[in-house]
This record gives C-alpha cells, sequence and structure tokens, in this order.
C-alpha cells in the first residue's frame, strides 16, 4: 500500500548532521520548533491585542505599532523565518509535488521581508486642510491682510486713523446661484460682517469661484444692488477667497515641542523622545489636584528637549519636561487671602425633587456673575449702606411718561399683557399694546446687551410701533408696514410719549457687602426674603426649595493645576487629547515651570481652533530680555512635498439628506489641488475608499468638519486628510499570492499530481507484468511517485 | 443491530447540559403578566400601513420595519402588551398617557436593572414580585424612570464613561424615542413634492394646521411658520389632513372601525402624493412582513428538526433518517436562502454591514459549502457530514439572532460609507465565510472526540469515572476560561465580584488539573494505544485521491466513523485555512487603499491572524504526530474557540475598527 504521509519520506530525504553550525542548523530543521514559534507567536499577539494593560505598563508605555515592533517580536518573526527557510531547504525537496509548501514558505517569507521593509519606512499622519481664507485688501494697506474662512473670527484693518472691522459671520457650504449662467450651481458662500468707520455695517457675500457674484448686503434692507443701486457699498474694500494651503503634517503617535518669539509666525520644532504615553509622571502630588482618595503612584521624570534645528527661539536655554499627564484639565480652585477684594460666592440650590446644583460667582467677572439660567445673581457693594440700591422687583416692568399730560406709570410686564389689546393710558390720547421682549440682545459693535420691548403706540396721527430699550438712546420709533425694524423707516422716538424698558432681574440676588453678605428674594409678589446669610446657612425660598451658601470669600484667589480625571470619567477614544506637560525653562534669570497641554496640531494661531473643533493652547515663558517665547506641544510634524489646497468637499448622502446621523452619509468627498512647481494642479477627488497618491504619499479622507444640528449647510470648512507612505506594499502582496497559489497546490494540485502519477505507474507495472501489482510492485509505485 | 441504538453516556450528559442551560436561561424570562392586545388593538388592521413608505436614517422603510426600529430603541425587540410594533407606535403617539405605567422602557445592563430597582426601594408599587418582574424583562415603566431618584442615579452612572455610560445613552435614547412628540415628528411620511431624492420627507403634522405656539413672553411675538406643505396640491393636502385628524380622533376613541377606515384612506392616498418617488408596493410589504415574522430567525427550528435525523443517520447509520435529515436540511437551507434573499432585495444591498446580517449570512455560507460539499461527496463515506456540520452552526446562529435580539438587532440600516467598496465587499464576505466552514469543521472534530471517548469507554482502558469526569471537567474549563479572560479584559460590564472570582479562578485550575492529568495519563492509552485509528490521509486529497487510487480509506468498503469524520474536518480545515488567509490578504489590500494601512494590529484583525495561527499549527502538528485525527479534531476545535472569542469578545468588548464580524 502506497504511504501517503509526506513525514517518512521528508525524513528520508533529511539527514543530521554534525558541527556546531550544524547543531544549529539541525535545530531550526525541527518541524516542531516552528509550531513552538507559531504559539509563541499566537501568545505575543493575544496579549498585546486582548490585554492591553500588559504593553502599557510603566516600563513598556507602548502603542500597538510599538509592541508589534519590539524586538522581541522582530526576533521572533527572524526565528520564525529563519526555521521556515532552513525546513524548507533540508527536508522538503524541491519536486513538482511540493510545490505547493514551498509557494507557501516562500510567500511567508517574501511578504515578512517586505512588511520589515513596509514598517521599518513607514510615515503615517495627518493634517487638517482649511478650505478658504479672506484676502483683504484697500489702497493703503501695504500687505493684504488673511482671515482664515470659518465662522466667527474677526480682525481690524487700520488704514491711517480709519479702522475697519471685519467679521466672518457665517459660511454656507451649500450655496446655490440664481444668477443667469451658473443658476442652479452649489457654491461655498463666506458672509463677511464688515463694519467700515463711517457709515452702516454691511455683509459682503463671497461665493467661492464665483468672484463675479460678490456683492453686498445691508442688514435689513436686502441687496445693495437694490437698495443703494450699486453691488459694492466700499469698493476700495476688497476682499476675495484664497485658498489655504496645509504645508505639513503630523505623525501619529510621536511628541514634539514648538517654539517661537511672541510675534513671529515660524514654528521652530523639537522632536520629543521617550516621553510616556499611558501612565502620569510627577514629581509631587502639589503639582495637581486629584480626588481625595487617588492613590496616584509618584514616578518622576526628567526628560530634556534639544533643540533641532537653527532659528529656536529657546536657543540653547536648558528645556525639560518634568511632568507628564495621560488625561487632565487645567483646573482652578478658590481660597481667600488675597490682595485684592475679589468676591466669589458658591451656592448650592436644593429641591425635594431634582438633584443639588452648585454655582460659583464672580461679583466683578460680568460672564459669571450670574447663574441658574439667571436666576442668581451675586453683587458686591462697597458698604452696607447701599443694600438699598438693590431692585425690588425682578418683574420686567415698562415705564411709561407723557410729560404733556403729567402722566407717569409703572406698567409691570406680564404674560396676560403679551396678549392683551391696547391699553389707553389715562388722562392722554395715546394708548399702547406690548408686541413682543427681546431681552440681553447682542448688537453688533456695543458692548452692553440691549433688551427691547416692542410696543405699539396709537395716537391720534396713526400709530406706530415703537421699540423701546432699557438705554434710552437705542429706543427707536418705525413706521411703515411689517415687524421687521430693518425693513422700515426707523426714526428718534416721538418725545411726546417716553417709554423705557426695565428687563426682568434675577429674583435671588446675593449681596456681598465687607460686613458680610446678604440675600434678597424678590418673587412674583415683590420682595419675599430679605436677610443676612452666612457660609453653611440654608434658606428655604419657596416651600420644598432652598438655596444654601457653600462658601464666601471676599478675597478669593485662583489656584491652578491640572486635575487629574478620573479613569471612569474619561473619554474611551480621546488618546493623547488630554495629555500636558510640565515644562522647565532655565531662562538664565530663574526656572520657570508651566504645564502644556497637548495640540493636536500646531497652528500658526486661534483662528484655526474655531469652534471647539481643534485646541490651540501655547503657554509662554519670558527670557531674560525680558521678551516672550511661545510654546505648543503637539506632535512631530513634517513638511509635505507639496502644500494641499482644498477646492471643495462634498457629501454625499441617501435619501432625505444629512439628518445628523452618519446612516445617512453615502461618501464625503475632498477635491483637493497640489502646489508643483509653483502651480496648482487640478482638483483630484479624495472620498473614502478612493485616496489619492501625489508626490510619494498617500492621501485619505480621514474626518471632517461636521455640521452643528442647527444648519446642516455651516462645517465643511476643512477636511481631515491621513497621509502616509506604503514601501514594499507590492512586495508583500506578491507574497500573499505566492502563498495562497500554494495552499490551492498543496490542497488541490498536489493530490491530482500523485494520482496521476500513480495511475500511470500502475499502468506501466501492469503493462511490463502483465498482472496485477503486488506488494513488490506497490514498492516500485512509491519510488516513482516520490512525495 | 443491537449497538445502533445505545444510549452513549456522553450523549446523555450533552443532553443533560444543554437541557440544564436552557431551563436556567428559561429562568431569566419574565413571567407571563401580560393581558395580551386589548380588543381594540385586536380588531385594529395595520395591514394597509405596511406598504407605506417612512423616510428615516436615509431610507425608505415600511411602516412596520420602521416601528420595529423604534420600537426597538425603546424596548429592545420585546413585545409591548402582546402587539406589533407598528399598534405600539400609533398607540404610543396617540395615547402616550395610557402607557405611563406600562413596562416599557428596557435596560439591557442586569446591573444596571438591580440599582434602578434598588433606588426605587420603598415604593408601594415596587413589591417582591413586581420587582422580580422588573428585573426579568428588563422592562420599567415610563413613570419609574422618570422618578427624581432613579433620575439622579441615571446622571451618576452617565458620568462612568467606562461602565455605565452607554446603558445611561440607551435608556434616554428610550425615553426619547418614546415621546409623542419625537414618534409624530419622525413618522415622515409625504414625499417632499419637489421631488428631489435629498430633501427629507414630512411629517403628518406639518400637513395639520393645529400647530398654535404657546402664547406666553417668550412665544407670544414669534411669527408662525405657514401650515402645510408648499407645493403639495391643495386638495390632497386637505385629504391628508382630515385622515390624519380622524385617524387621531378615532383612536383616541379606540373605535377600531373608524380607524381602520382612516388607515386605509391614509394608506391609498400617501403613495399619490408624489409617485415617482414612492418605493414598489411589494417590497415595502415584504419588508413588513419579514419584520412581522422575526426576520425569519424562527428557521433555526427547522434546522433543529434536521439535526436530529442527520445525527441519528451518521452516529447510527440509519438510512431513513438519512433521507428525513436531508429533506429537512434542503428545507431549511432554502428557507434561511429566502431570508438572506429578501433581506437582500428590501435593504438593496447584500445583507453584510451588522452583526445581525454577519451571523445570518455567516451561516448561509456556511449552508453554500456544505450544499456544495454534499454535490461532491454524495457517493462517499463523508455524506451528510457537512449538510449535519451546517445545521448546527445555522441553527445556532439563527438561535442567537431569535433568542438576543438586542445584541443582534435584525434592523435594516444604510452600510457605512467606509464600507462601500468592492475588496472591503470580497473580503467580510471571504472572512464571514471562511468563519462558517470553521464552525463547519467543529462538528465532525466533536463528533470524532465523541467517538474516541465512546472507544476508550468500550475498551475499558481507562476507568469509567474518570472517563465520566473528563467531558465535565472540559465543560467547565472552557466556561471558566471564558469567564476569567471576559473579566480580564473587560471594560463595559461589572466583572465578577469577589467571591465569585474566588470560585470561578478555583473552578477553573481545578478543571485545569483534571484535564491535563487526564492528557497525561490517557496518552499511552487511549491515544496511542490499542483505540488508534491512523489517517493516512484526509482533507481534499482523500477526496481526490479516492477515486481510484488504492491508497484511501473512501476505497475500503467500511471505513470507520473515525476516519470519516477526521476526513470530513480536514476537507474543511483546508477550505478554511486558505479562505481566512485569502480573506486577510484582501482585508489588507482594502485597508491599505482605504485608510492607507494594509495591517493595523486591529484586536479584529490580529484574532483574525490568531485563528489563522492556530491552523497553521494544525497542519504542521499533523504532519508529526502519530495520532492524526485527534490532534487534528482538538485543534479544530480550539481553533473555533479563537474564532468566535474573535467573534463574540472582541466585538462586544474589545472595540475595535471593525464594528462587526
Amino acid at each position: 500500500m502506497i504511504q501517503t504521509n509526506p513525514a517518512p519520506m521528508a525524513r528520508a530525504h533529511y539527514r543530521p548532521r554534525a558541527g556546531l553550525f550544524a547543531a544549529v542548523s539541525n535545530l531550526f530543521s525541527s518541524v516542531w520548533l516552528g509550531v513552538f514559534w507559531a504559539v509563541l507567536l499566537f501568545i505575543y499577539c493575544s496579549i498585546g491585542s486582548a490585554l492591553p494593560a500588559v504593553r502599557q505598563l510603566p516600563a513598556l508605555e507602548m502603542t500597538e505599532f510599538e509592541w508589534f515592533h519590539w524586538w522581541p517580536f522582530n526576533v521572533l518573526m527572524v526565528l520564525l523565518c529563519t526555521t521556515l527557510i532552513v525546513v524548507t531547504v533540508r527536508r522538503i525537496p524541491l519536486r513538482l509535488v511540493n510545490a505547493g509548501v514551498w509557494m507557501i514558505h516562500t510567500g511567508i517569507i517574501t511578504l515578512c521581508i517586505g512588511s520589515f521593509y513596509y514598517f521599518g519606512t513607514k510615515v503615517e499622519g495627518d493634517a487638517p486642510v482649511f478650505r478658504r481664507r479672506l484676502k483683504i485688501e484697500m489702497p493703503g494697506l501695504s500687505n493684504p491682510e488673511t482671515l482664515l474662512a470659518v465662522a466667527g473670527n474677526r480682525t481690524s484693518v487700520a488704514v491711517g486713523s480709519d479702522v475697519w472691522r471685519i467679521e466672518v459671520q457665517d459660511t454656507n457650504s451649500d450655496w446655490p446661484i440664481l444668477s443667469d449662467e451658473h443658476k442652479g450651481e452649489k457654491a461655498y458662500a463666506v458672509n463677511v460682517m464688515v463694519t467700515p468707520p463711517t457709515g452702516e455695517p454691511f455683509i459682503r457675500q463671497l461665493l467661492a469661484g464665483y468672484p463675479q457674484y460678490t456683492e453686498d448686503v445691508i442688514p435689513g434692507k436686502g441687496r445693495a444692488v437694490k437698495s443703494v443701486g450699486r453691488k459694492l457699498m466700499d469698493e476700495n474694500l476688497q476682499l476675495s477667497l484664497d485658498y489655504e494651503p496645509q504645508e505639513y503634517f503630523h505623525v501619529m503617535d510621536t511628541w514634539a515641542l514648538f517654539v517661537r518669539r511672541v510675534g513671529e509666525t515660524e514654528w521652530a520644532q523639537r522632536p520629543i523622545e521617550g516621553l510616556p504615553r499611558y501612565n502620569d509622571r510627577i514629581g509631587s502630588r502639589d503639582q495637581v489636584f486629584t480626588e481625595p482618595h487617588d492613590p496616584l503612584p509618584l514616578r518622576s521624570i526628567d526628560l530634556p528637549v534639544a533643540p533641532s534645528q537653527a532659528g529656536d527661539a529657546l536657543g540653547p536655554l536648558p528645556v525639560r519636561i518634568t511632568g507628564f499627564l495621560q488625561y487632565a484639565q487645567m483646573d482652578h480652585r478658590w481660597h481667600d487671602g488675597g490682595n485684592r477684594v475679589n468676591p466669589l460666592l458658591q451656592v448650592s440650590l436644593l429641591s425635594e425633587d431634582a438633584r443639588a446644583q452648585s454655582y460659583e460667582m464672580v461679583a466683578f467677572d460680568p460672564a459669571h456673575s450670574q447663574a441658574a439660567d439667571g436666576n442668581v445673581q451675586f453683587v458686591w457693594l462697597s458698604d452696607s449702606s447701599k443694600l438699598d440700591t438693590l431692585p425690588t422687583d425682578s418683574r420686567a416692568l415698562l415705564h411709561i411718561a407723557v410729560p404733556q399730560a403729567n402722566v407717569s406709570l409703572d406698567v409691570p410686564i406680564t404674560p396676560q399683557l403679551l396678549q392683551s389689546p391696547p391699553t389707553p393710558i389715562e388722562g392722554t390720547e395715546f394708548s399702547y399694546r406690548l408686541l413682543d421682549l427681546h431681552d440681553n440682545l447682542s448688537l453688533p459693535g456695543r458692548d452692553k446687551p440691549v433688551s427691547i420691548a416692542v410696543v405699539e403706540v396709537q395716537t391720534p396721527q396713526g400709530s406706530f410701533r415703537r421699540w423701546v430699550a432699557d438705554q434710552p438712546e437705542h429706543t427707536r420709533d418705525l413706521h411703515g408696514e411689517g415687524s421687521d425694524p430693518h425693513a422700515v423707516d426707523a426714526r428718534e422716538a416721538d418725545v411726546r410719549i417716553q417709554m423705557t424698558y426695565q428687563p426682568g432681574s434675577p429674583p435671588l440676588i446675593f449681596a456681598g457687602h465687607p460686613g458680610g453678605l446678604h440675600f434678597v428674594f424678590n418673587g412674583p409678589k415683590g420682595r419675599m426674603i430679605e436677610r443676612d446669610v452666612k457660609p453653611g446657612e440654608t434658606i428655604e425660598i419657596i416651600p420644598g426649595v432652598s438655596v444654601k451658601v457653600d462658601s464666601f470669600l471676599t478675597h478669593a484667589v485662583a489656584e491652578e493645576k491640572p486635575y487629574i480625571i478620573p479613569p471612569a470619567s474619561r473619554q474611551r477614544n480621546a488618546a493623547e487629547s488630554f495629555a500636558m506637560i510640565r515644562l522647565e525653562v532655565e531662562s538664565g534669570q530663574g526656572v520657570q515651570s508651566k504645564w502644556v497641554p497637548f495640540n493636536q496640531y500646531v497652528f500658526p494661531d486661534a483662528q484655526y481652533a474655531y469652534g471647539g473643533r481643534f485646541t490651540y493652547t501655547p503657554e509662554n515663558f519670558r527670557l531674560a530680555d525680558g521678551s516672550a517665547v511661545e510654546v505648543v506641544f503637539s506632535r512631530q510634524r513634517l513638511k509635505l512635498p507639496n502644500p494641499i489646497a482644498m477646492e471643495d468637499f462634498e457629501l454625499d448622502t441617501h435619501i432625505g439628506g444629512y439628518t445628523g446621523s452618519v446612516s445617512t452619509i453615502m461618501n464625503y468627498v475632498s477635491r483637493l489641488r497640489f502646489l508643483d512647481n509653483g502651480k496648482w494642479t487640478d482638483p483630484q477627488p479624495i472620498a473614502v475608499n478612493h485616496p489619492t497618491e501625489y508626490g510619494g504619499y498617500w492621501y485619505f479622507q480621514a474626518s471632517w468638519d461636521r455640521p452643528p444640528q442647527s444648519d446642516p449647510t455651516a462645517g465643511m470648512n476643512y477636511t481631515g486628510l491621513g497621509i502616509g507612505n506604503r514601501h514594499g506594499v507590492y512586495v508583500q502582496l506578491a507574497g500573499c499570492c505566492i502563498s495562497v497559489a500554494g495552499m490551492i497546490f498543496a490542497f488541490y494540485v498536489k493530490p491530482v499530481i500523485k494520482r496521476r502519477r500513480h495511475e500511470q505507474s500502475r499502468a506501466r507495472i501492469s503493462q511490463g507484468r502483465g498482472e496485477v501489482p503486488n506488494d513488490t510492485s506497490a514498492t516500485a509505485v512509491a519510488e516513482t511517485v516520490r512525495l | 443491530m443491537t449497538s445502533r441504538f445505545r444510549v452513549r453516556a456522553i450523549d446523555v450528559m450533552v443532553v443533560a447540559a444543554m437541557l440544564a442551560y436552557g431551563v436556567y436561561r428559561a429562568g431569566d424570562r419574565p413571567p407571563r403578566t401580560d393581558e395580551g392586545p386589548s380588543p381594540f388593538a385586536q380588531q385594529v388592521r395595520l395591514d394597509p400601513l405596511y406598504k407605506t413608505a417612512v423616510q428615516a436614517d436615509g431610507r425608505l422603510r415600511s411602516f412596520e420595519s420602521h416601528a420595529k426600529t423604534y420600537m426597538g430603541m425603546v424596548s429592545g425587540s420585546r413585545s409591548i402588551r402582546g402587539q406589533s410594533n407598528g399598534l405600539t407606535y400609533l398607540d404610543l403617539m396617540f395615547r402616550p398617557e395610557s402607557y405611563a405605567d406600562t413596562d416599557l422602557i428596557f435596560v439591557k445592563n442586569k446591573e444596571v436593572r438591580v440599582q434602578i430597582l434598588d433606588a426605587l426601594k420603598g415604593r408601594p408599587d415596587i413589591d417582591p414580585v413586581r420587582r422580580d418582574v422588573i428585573f426579568k424583562s428588563g422592562l420599567f415603566p415610563r413613570k419609574l424612570m422618570t422618578q427624581p431618584e432613579v433620575a439622579a442615579l441615571l446622571q451618576k452612572l452617565g458620568k462612568d464613561l467606562i461602565r455605565t455610560s452607554k446603558v445611561v445613552d440607551a435608556i434616554n435614547q428610550a425615553l426619547g424615542v418614546s415621546d409623542p412628540r419625537f414618534l409624530l415628528e419622525n413618522l415622515r411620511l409625504i414625499p417632499p413634492p419637489s421631488g428631489e431624492l435629498s430633501t427629507p420627507w414630512r411629517p403628518m403634522s406639518d400637513v395639520t394646521a393645529t400647530r398654535a405656539a404657546p402664547q406666553d413672553s417668550v412665544h407670544g411675538g414669534m411669527a408662525m411658520p405657514a401650515a402645510g406643505i408648499p407645493g403639495l396640491d391643495n386638495e390632497l393636502q386637505k385629504n391628508l389632513s382630515a385622515a390624519w385628524s380622524a385617524l387621531q380622533t378615532a383612536w383616541r376613541a379606540q373605535e377600531a372601525s373608524a380607524v381602520n377606515d382612516q388607515i386605509a384612506k391614509l394608506s391609498s392616498l400617501l403613495p399619490t402624493v408624489v409617485p415617482q418617488l414612492y418605493p414598489a408596493e411589494g417590497r415595502l410589504g415584504m419588508e413588513s412582513w419579514y419584520f412581522r415574522y422575526q426576520s425569519m430567525t424562527w428557521v433555526w427550528l427547522i434546522y433543529l428538526a434536521s439535526v436530529m435525523p442527520l445525527l441519528m443517520s451518521i452516529i447510527y447509520k440509519w438510512d431513513r433518517a438519512r433521507t428525513i435529515g436531508m429533506v429537512l436540511f434542503v428545507i431549511a437551507f432554502s428557507a434561511h436562502t429566502a431570508s438572506v434573499a429578501i433581506r437582500w432585495y428590501i435593504s438593496g444591498r447584500w445583507p453584510n454591514s451588522n452583526m445581525f446580517e454577519a451571523v445570518t449570512t455567516s451561516a448561509w455560507f456556511g449552508g453554500v459549502m456544505a450544499m456544495i460539499l454534499e454535490r461532491l461527496t454524495r457517493r462517499t463515506p463523508f455524506r451528510n457530514v457537512f449538510a449535519l456540520g451546517s445545521a448546527v452552526i445555522s441553527m445556532a446562529a439563527l438561535m442567537a439572532a431569535y433568542y438576543l435580539p438586542a445584541q443582534l438587532d435584525s434592523a435594516i440600516n444604510n452600510k457605512m460609507a467606509a464600507l462601500n467598496d468592492i475588496w472591503l465587499y470580497i473580503h467580510t464576505n471571504m472572512i464571514i465565510w471562511s468563519y462558517a466552514v470553521i464552525g463547519l469543521a467543529c462538528v465532525p472534530a466533536l463528533l470524532l472526540l465523541r467517538d474516541r471517548w465512546c472507544l476508550a469507554w468500550d475498551q475499558g482502558a481507562i476507568p469509567k469515572l474518570r472517563l465520566l469526569i473528563l467531558p465535565v471537567a472540559i465543560g467547565i474549563l472552557n466556561y471558566t476560561a471564558y469567564l476569567l479572560l471576559m473579566h480580564l479584559i473587560d471594560h463595559t460590564g461589572f466583572g465578577l465580584s469577589g467571591r465569585s472570582l474566588f470560585g470561578v479562578t478555583g473552578a477553573f485550575w481545578g478543571a485545569l488539573m483534571i484535564v491535563l492529568l487526564e492528557a497525561l495519563s490517557a496518552r499511552g492509552r487511549m491515544l496511542s494505544g490499542g483505540t488508534v485509528e491512523r489517517s493516512a490521509t484526509g482533507g481534499a486529497s482523500s477526496l481526490i485521491l479516492g477515486g481510484s487510487s488504492g491508497s484511501s480509506f473512501l476505497r475500503q468498503e467500511k471505513p470507520t466513523a473515525g476516519q470519516v469524520f477526521d476526513g470530513a474536518t480536514m476537507v474543511l480545515v483546508e477550505l478554511s485555512f486558505i479562505m481566512l488567509w485569502t480573506g486577510l490578504v484582501m482585508g489588507a489590500i482594502w485597508a491599505d487603499h482605504s485608510w492607507g494601512r494594509p495591517w493595523g494590529w486591529d484586536p479584529k484583525e490580529v484574532f483574525a491572524l490568531n485563528t489563522f495561527i492556530i491552523f497553521l499549527v494544525l497542519i504542521h502538528v499533523r504532519l508529526k504526530v502519530r495520532d492524526k485525527a485527534f490532534w487534528t479534531a482538538i485543534l479544530a476545535v480550539v481553533g473555533f474557540e479563537v474564532m468566535m472569542f474573535n467573534w463574540i469578545v472582541v466585538n462586544f468588548v474589545i472595540s475595535g475598527l471593525h464594528s462587526y464580524a
């Protein structure tokens, strides 16, 4: 019977040799050794993937990529390949029947070689490419100014003593063109609010790719071409849209410092090597805020960061990293005892059916002097005698005065009043009707918010609408149809009837004064509670709701330190986004230490961190000569061989359009141009699963500027690209193909060959001897087949 | 002949273990307390609505499918009051007040269920019986979920981003979705008159004119948007509005016949709004039918019915059972094929985009492979083994989909943009196909091990008590190893508590010791002693050589069961070996051109590679060991376990780039 098991035949071919080299060679020609390496590989892979805690140990601090390129892994692969080669050469005769196994082993070795090359030369990173920037030109302006075209960015342009204020009001990625031959096309629109030194503000609308359609719109009056008769309000002010080229990309899983003198534009890079990634390094607990029970193992670090390029603003000054936090945020906490008055109040609102809410208010900070949706206010009075000036009524009031008739009255504004018919003012021929209220409107160019009550005033001569402001100079009368104050003729207020609007005040007011803390509560029926309070006291405002004073500091000083976020509260996919380092700079006049938070990218300035999508938080260090140097902690960056500009970005959607859910998106398409020899190439589309190669790097669609839920046409002001090289990928592919072919051969072709040979030799034997083969002939068959 | 139907201790043990598990799981099911659908619910005919399209999440789906998706978010695919999803949807929307005390909001995590119930302790309506019902069903009444103590607890749990925030997000989503305003706003039934594809459809509330804003100080002066849908024919708009208002009124009054009239009217009006945008009636009807019948996951019952006779025919060589088993298997596979085809038709894409589809389609691929192999081996002793393997795997997959709707959500969604690629298509299908084949290979491998066990029992080489303990120890070893692994890598659940961790660890080491000792002591006798059958060749070569070569056992009159099982295992292992490797390579090709990295050491990739390494070890070990069949079977089972680890643990616990499969 024919022995189809290849092992004994292989053994026949294989003969152990003597000598040292031979001993090693013998060892490596063991199939069991190969199996052993495979099992080790299995264990190594399992640990690296299923138990990330192992590679993240303080002693290792490895990313997945680093774990799988650590020397033990490389050694294991080399041993595996060596065994594979020795076994193949020494044990498997190179014959047609064995072509399969030879091909598989050759393929695997080719794949390994390709992978060593591939991973050894791998550069992988990412970069955001913004869509457009605004170029501002004007006679008298020596250099054009630029402004990144994202909503909210603003700048001032001064020519002589005249100052233009220019702000990007919004962008629209899906603006339909209505004019003549381009009707029906969609463009990227940028609306810019321009406040000229004289005259009224206007909005200039710019369409990317269609400079001929640039035109001005006057708020409330419509297109300038209609109301003024010309397209542009100010022909001298030239605004245009330019590409915003990206010249760099950041390399993933790296660290670097970027340094420049304040005022300069170019960053100098200092790569950081050897900084941990998963475990905090701090010298003492005092440097951070933590949860009290946090065990916080103390491990110190002292890592010098050397300059790598000329023009580094810190030059030869010693710069070192003395702390690393993986996930922390700067936090401030208050304590009393400062030199100047800085009143601070912390209160909690408690109710029976909800959680206690704590609030912190700083009397001198307008943005933080109110809390709980404007229901609580904290004010500071220089002495207790001024307590009388506190409002006694939290309701909104409308003061009406008719000097001729000597009438003056305060009308409390109630919801009923808003629906009631016109009310005659007794003793006069006027009547009024309250139409609407707008509290705390921010007006362009004015610091203080304005509150407006819209009142319809009926006079014997007819009726008009009056926008009654809390600051009398903003009160206007509107004549004509419609409710839009801008579409109609707005005049100075009719002096025969005077009105002032007093918006409501917070019902709960805490008034601090040098002698203590006073509390008033103005309810629906005027002053309800009025008393002094001490920290720790709880006051019941209405049944079931009370307010507790947690602390009251008159000379509060903020202490700012990083707060280590407890692991349970960390976002799982945050990676290094919340990392920070403690940087120590020896400037010659002492040592300065500061915590520098991580920034995903090093941007030229804060404009790019728009809408909270990115962070831009440089820290300043003072030098001995008094100048300041700013430092950003980010990732290493490389210069792109060809700067990239984004022509446009398109979102392909499923039926019903984009709703905010990813499942409605079919594809993301960025069209990019590359700068080659000073010229932009034609736009090249890059979509998901559709990368483009240019100048040795591959560009991939990686992330996008998701529009806010409220406005699906906003956003899409930049595209996130993945950038990387891929040397050796075809070697890897060749290896894979060879091995697949080998597997098919070994499993399905080899038995066919064996069967044919067997049949042939059988036939030959039968022919030669004219008889059915017996046992001796079977040996001959076996020799013919030669597995 | 008498030995044919001998009852084997190992079979009894396996069946007993399965029954015990079934009883244990059944204990988790809540006692039936539901009064069942109300008379109104029974009289209402929603059938006309089943051919009505709703636009949501970038798809046009049938109303029933829409209701299933949203009610799935609310109650985790559990039926409310025995009603259909569509009926619950409309009832929740029209009569929300009647659901305040109904068990409705599904909480997936059992630990969180306990915490919520603890927070509600002391309420008179939560007695131990009620507590048990809520705990087992996981469904909480809306009213309870909005209690301050529960709200405070959820707020606290929501801050634990590692363990509970996802559960809280799901609860908040359930509360948001079950809000009648949400249900109304998202019932987008009216196509845009513009006929544009990218324009959202409009909800019914847009045609009904009563959209007055509250007249208070905030809203008083607001200009109200004009009622109605611009561009829509006035007459049609009026009819739609009238029908909808009448439906609402009749529903609130619980007048079933009036409701049925209005439903019929609405569903005949809606397709006429913009006929060219409206999907085919047949597709919508099919989609509704598909979801009304549990996405055809009940096919597992037919597979189960085919497993028994197939086992009979293979183990006991009973020819009549063979025919019955094969007929049942073909019926089951046809139904399975129909379910895949229907899903393909209604979703407009090959069903391989989420966990449910990956599991069911993978099992179907296994069926395809079994059908091909059955055809090729129809005259060999291999016949029926592949069908049995496929029946077992498909049954398990469809059972999982049937009993775990919260984990394997059968709702149809658009596939992610990143999945839209031909290489990825080939890659994912190749991988799940190879996984199915790995599953198939596990079945004859287990049969072989069972066969060995019976041989050892008959020969008495090993004391019977020890033979009885061995499978129990192996079972415990597997289960505790799984628990411990989950505990070690768990980021999302609560892990094992101190005492049970102690117990599980003890059981694990105990079982491991028994298995190791048994393996060592059995080596000399059971494995290489008199019972050993040498399988000189196996796999495809045995088939290919078998035809005329004298070398193969296939030529022998009566190959032993062990030889058949070993050969079948190897046929499948070889196939899966090539398919898995090819699938991995194709994945790398896709990854390279999709995000510039052929291999990213993502856990999913690594464990697919790990599975491949096991089979690589298998092939080389087979080359070297004396008892090839035994070690092949062991490693085929280990490979299957690694594959399942990849599928279950890596998918649900270790998150990676791959969202499924």
